[in-house]
């Protein structure tokens, strides 16, 4: 009897050492969601203002990225692979380059634009009214962006790839002439 | 007036309204399939659509005019020459610092502050 008693009290304080910081987190978790959809509510022109402005530079850094990604593969990736070809001398690394490149510019173009849509989406949401709305629909466009941005670096590593294949390519026919 | 003629006019009108309001029709449903597609967003960020002249120009990347031949035995001196413009061409994105970084939609960039519990109790 005393040890089912002393092992209840045990388990009792277990539990309570347990749910009550779980407790205390989850109501500090909403009073921090309810702050946050407040300071939405109160700060809602300056923080469309804030995002009309990074769609605007993102237009703009995705005008200047398509371009260099456009002239790189135009005018350096495929002409080279399509001279090793002619001379019976494919090299597998810059081929395989090439196809993760042309693959990753078409996910980018298609990232981008879902990205743009939900944007366009969360700008036009009245964030005063409907605060909640809009938080969902910026968690949405952070993903898209963090997808976005994964793109980009992706094909820089490409790029860097690109760059030290060719050099090895050099340094091989160096040492073969 | 000749009965016909009433009529003539009468068609005139309709065929001349209808078409109109067929032409509004296809039109706003091509912008509606232009806009869900996202190819808006496309032709919105290409080279030659930026209002301004300057824009356009600082916008357009590489200005490189290297273009690697397609013909032409495998030379090192010319593979030296690629990768030079090869690499003029690919520190035009290194310009572009981090881009799309994540930050940009912080709650911090975007001025969504979380007041202090002492705040809220005042």
């Amino acid at each position: 009897m005393v040890s089912i008693s002393r092992s209840s009290i045990i388990g009792l304080a277990v539990m309570l050492l347990v749910a009550v910081p779980a407790f205390v987190l989850a109501y500090n978790a909403q009073a921090i969601e309810t702050a946050e959809l407040n300071s939405i509510s109160r700060g809602c022109s300056a923080i469309k203002q804030t995002l009309s402005q990074l769609q605007y530079a993102d237009l703009r850094t995705r005008t200047y990225l398509g371009s260099t990604y456009e002239s790189i593969a135009n005018n350096f990736v495929i002409p080279l692979n399509l001279r090793l070809v002619k001379l019976n001398q494919p090299d597998p690394e810059l081929l395989a380059i090439q196809a993760d490149f042309t693959d990753l510019q078409v996910k980018f173009r298609s990232i981008y634009t879902e990205y743009m849509r939900e944007l366009d989406g969360l700008i036009n949401i009245d964030c005063s009214s409907r605060p909640e709305d809009f938080y969902k629909q910026l968690e949405v466009v952070r993903a898209h962006r963090s997808d976005l941005h994964e793109a980009t670096a992706r094909l820089s590593e490409l790029v860097d790839r690109q760059y030290a294949a060719v050099a090895a390519l050099k340094e091989k026919l160096s040492n073969g002439s | 007036m000749d009965p016909n003629e009433h009529h003539g006019r009468r068609n005139l009108i309709i065929l001349g309204v209808s078409a109109i309001s067929i032409a509004i029709v296809t039109s706003v449903i091509e912008l509606w399939i232009y806009r869900s597609s996202g190819d808006i967003y496309l032709d919105r960020s290409r080279p030659g659509y930026l209002p301004d002249i300057d824009e356009a120009k600082e916008d357009a990347g590489s200005s490189s005019n290297y273009t690697y031949p397609e013909n032409g035995s495998l030379d090192v001196d010319e593979l030296q020459k690629y990768l030079d413009a090869f690499k003029e061409a690919s520190e035009h994105l290194d310009k572009i610092d981090d881009p799309y970084s994540p930050d940009s939609l912080s709650d911090e960039s975007l001025g969504i502050f979380i007041e202090s519990s002492e705040n809220q109790k005042n």
